[in-house]
């Protein structure tokens, strides 16, 4: 392996196989490095997209689709419910096939991918990063030299803590996802659906993302507190036993949900973070695929635009990245950020209430365009309890 | 100190985010804990939903 490359991409995911991608058809040399055997594995992911965000980004191809969405049931802890029917809202992918086609693109396009290979410590020499102690499977270790470092090591990230952001995460506004694939159940492969209130799920919600007519992503996010992991884990047993009865399951996916830190997580000297990474998540729903890989995207190309000497002050690429990333979803994101901190205050009465709004708001108004935020924004009106959350939305 | 039950544990990464001292790292698909530097605040142990990390007396020799 070489010991000098134009850029070095910590972690195979969407988010570093985009930025690996675009910088290897830059015609820059570019290593991939991945923890584990192979690209996509371990799934940590409950594979939900929404389609307009998707296609922004890619042409989607059929084999990373399990199932496309039109409807969505959302149920009230009194069984109140809301249904919407909007064509083509979404899919649920096969997340460990896009990532391992991502990774293929990106070494199609003459991306260096290893596999098994962990960056360990970014070393500085005055303003810039300029090598990477990696090691690998049989204990080799090596130091990489490149002009720029990209951390897409995901929620853990050590690249991005060792080299000096704070990206610890602490509080309680923090959420353990639990997930079964389930097999063998019926269920309508064109309907999401989500559970929300304290009992069922407390501080998160509950989701069934159907993969088939008979299999599903089954999962749960519960606030982090006392023995939460293993409450999660009864919760969704309890859930999946009413629900579906008998079901078998096929495989147990857990995780860390991050949420949105702002701008800071992004970019420092010549490293930028990408995705789960940078906490380039919507805070409300958790989700981060298509964050994931547009971060990667907007760093790649501002990462091959250094490369080129195009940039003589590194301080003048935060106008590409992450300029350019959260000028597209910044403000999204601090949206999604505020309606979590509303979430957060929802007692069931309110879920029940919202709920019921939202029906009524649905028999009258189309929500084709129109933001999560202002949505809430209508609903809060009409239902005098929940006018106390309107401050959160300013 | 932190005993980990690999066959449980699916190298999510979600117990090394949390770590506020740095004492858990991935090896690889594998989950460690630097024992000196651990002080088992236990918030590994709290969040992992497939029950994979407990306190234990036994010390490692």
């Amino acid at each position: 392996m070489p010991s000098n490359y134009d850029a070095v991409v910590i972690g195979a995911g969407p988010a570093g196989s985009m930025a690996a991608y675009e910088i290897a058809s830059a015609g820059y040399s570019v290593l991939l490095l991945e923890k584990h055997k192979t690209p996509g594995t371990p799934l940590c992911c409950a594979e939900a997209v929404s389609r307009p965000s998707f296609e922004r980004i890619l042409h989607l191809r059929q084999e990373w689709i399990a199932a496309s969405i039109d409807r969505v049931r959302i149920v009230a802890p009194s069984g109140d419910e809301v249904n919407l029917f909007s064509p083509n809202i979404g899919y649920i992918l096969e997340r460990k096939r896009l990532d391992r086609d991502l990774a293929e693109q990106a070494t199609k396009a003459g991306a260096d991918l290893k596999c098994e290979a962990i960056g360990l410590e970014l070393v500085r020499t005055g303003n810039l990063f300029k090598s990477l102690k990696i090691i690998r499977k049989n204990n080799q270790m090596a130091d990489i030299q490149a002009k720029i470092f990209i951390a897409a090591d995901g929620v853990e990230s050590k690249i991005a803590r060792q080299a000096g952001f704070d990206n610890t995460i602490d509080g309680g506004d923090i959420e353990a996802l639990f997930q079964y694939r389930l097999e063998e159940i019926a269920i309508d492969p064109t309907k999401v659906e989500f559970f929300v209130g304290n009992e069922i799920a407390p501080g998160s919600y509950i989701w069934v993302f159907p993969k088939s007519s008979s299999s599903a992503n089954v999962g749960l996010g519960v606030s982090i507190g006392p023995r939460t992991g293993k409450q999660a884990q009864v919760l969704l047993q309890q859930f999946i036993y009413k629900r579906f009865g008998k079901a078998v399951i096929q495989e147990t996916v857990c995780g860390l949900v991050p949420r949105y830190q702002g701008e800071r997580m992004f970019q420092l000297a010549n490293l930028l973070v990408v995705g789960d990474a940078a906490r380039a998540v919507d805070s409300l729903s958790g989700a981060g695929i298509v964050n994931a890989m547009l971060s990667g995207k907007y760093a790649g190309i501002a990462a091959a635009k250094y490369i080129s000497g195009r940039i003589e002050n590194i301080d003048q690429i935060k106008e590409l990245y992450p300029g350019r990333f959260l000028q597209e979803k910044g403000e999204e994101l601090i949206m999604y950020t505020r309606l979590r901190q509303i979430y957060n205050r929802l007692d069931d009465k309110d879920f029940n209430d919202i709920v019921l709004a939202l029906r009524d708001y649905l028999s009258k108004n189309s929500i084709t365009g129109i933001s999560a935020g202002k949505i809430l924004a209508g609903i809060i009106k009409t239902r005098p309890r929940l006018l106390r959350l309107a401050k959160y939305l300013a | 100190m932190l005993a980990i039950d690999q066959t449980a544990c699916l190298a999510c990464g979600g117990c090394v985010a949390l770590c506020p001292l740095d004492a858990l790292f991935l090896s690889f698909d594998t989950l460690e804990c630097n024992c000196q530097i651990c002080n088992l605040c236990g918030i590994c142990i709290d969040f992992c939903p497939t029950g994979a990390i407990e306190e234990t007396n036994a010390v490692k020799l």
